[in-house]
């Protein structure tokens, strides 16, 4: 029984971090890579907690791992917004296809 | 009645399976919607049926963490810069670009690729009873003497982003 409930969470969480890699690729709009990027962490934050839970590792090892890496998404996006931001007052775009400036 | 031939554990799994649901259709509604403003409103009810397995499986702490931070943070801040580029992300425009089908393909190759492996690995699950009463204690303890270098170095990194987006993104003064 635990070792179903096991593998479906890890399917669950392979399952939402390529629905992340998807919205990646596919997404021309910066803002909703960057969405994609943080359902990405999320999916690897389940992984962890559940590996923590099923894996009878050390109590607790794998719940101080998400916090830094949520803590780090939150720097990175609001690192990212301002970055997008600053390319909107210059371009009026969000579209990654016309950043181009430094493509040769 | 009598409901004791409900074990405990199949309990949790229904729960699980019942935001299992919900987590995965919500991805996919942030990254098929047409609106990017539609899409940050899924990407929040994504956060927390995430902040919902993290309580599911007894990191409580974690997920009290998830649901400040993620939903109280980060969604307000992507709904501002949404907001404040409503001209160019309109739902008006085409926002998916003509790699749809062949990232497709490549999700699902590496889904069989990776879905497989996961499945002949022989993990062995069972579940972790070690924790009664949550976990914000022992995590607590961990954060304040075995990790405690990088608790510094998480704050250090912070502080540094919150300077650096203001340096980016703030009016210069010619």
């Amino acid at each position: 029984m635990s070792n179903l409930y096991f593998y479906t969470v890890i399917i669950v969480s392979l399952v939402l971090f390529l629905i992340g890699v998807y919205g990646v690729l596919t997404r021309r709009n910066a803002i909703g890579i960057l969405m994609a990027i943080e359902i990405m962490f999320n999916a690897a934050n389940i992984n962890l907690v559940a590996f923590n839970k099923f894996m009878h590792l050390e109590a607790s090892i794998g719940i101080i791992f998400p916090i830094f890496i949520i803590t780090l998404a939150a720097a990175e996006t609001a690192v990212g917004l301002a970055l997008i931001l600053a390319i909107y007052r210059n371009i009026k775009s969000v579209n990654v296809e016309k950043m181009e400036l430094l493509k040769w | 009645m009598d409901f004791s031939f409900i074990s405990d554990s199949i309990v949790t799994y229904g729960v699980f399976l019942l935001f299992a649901v919900v987590a995965v259709a919500s991805a996919f509604l942030v990254v098929s919607v047409r609106s990017v403003m539609h899409s940050a409103l899924f990407l929040a009810v994504f956060l927390l049926s995430v902040a919902a397995f993290f309580f599911i499986f007894d990191a409580d702490f974690l997920g009290i963490v998830q649901i400040l931070l993620y939903v109280g943070g980060v969604i307000v801040l992507i709904l501002f810069a949404v907001m404040l580029t409503a001209r160019v992300s309109s739902s008006l425009l085409q926002q998916t670009n003509e790699q749809k089908y062949s990232a497709l393909i490549v999700c699902a190759l590496l889904f069989i690729m990776l879905s497989y492996s996961i499945l002949i690995s022989g993990l062995q699950g069972f579940e972790n009873t070690l924790l009664p009463g949550g976990t914000a204690k022992s995590v607590g303890w961990l954060l304040m003497t075995v990790y405690v270098l990088p608790f510094e170095v998480a704050s250090i990194v912070l502080l540094a982003a919150l300077i650096g987006a203001m340096a980016i993104v703030g009016k210069k003064d010619e």
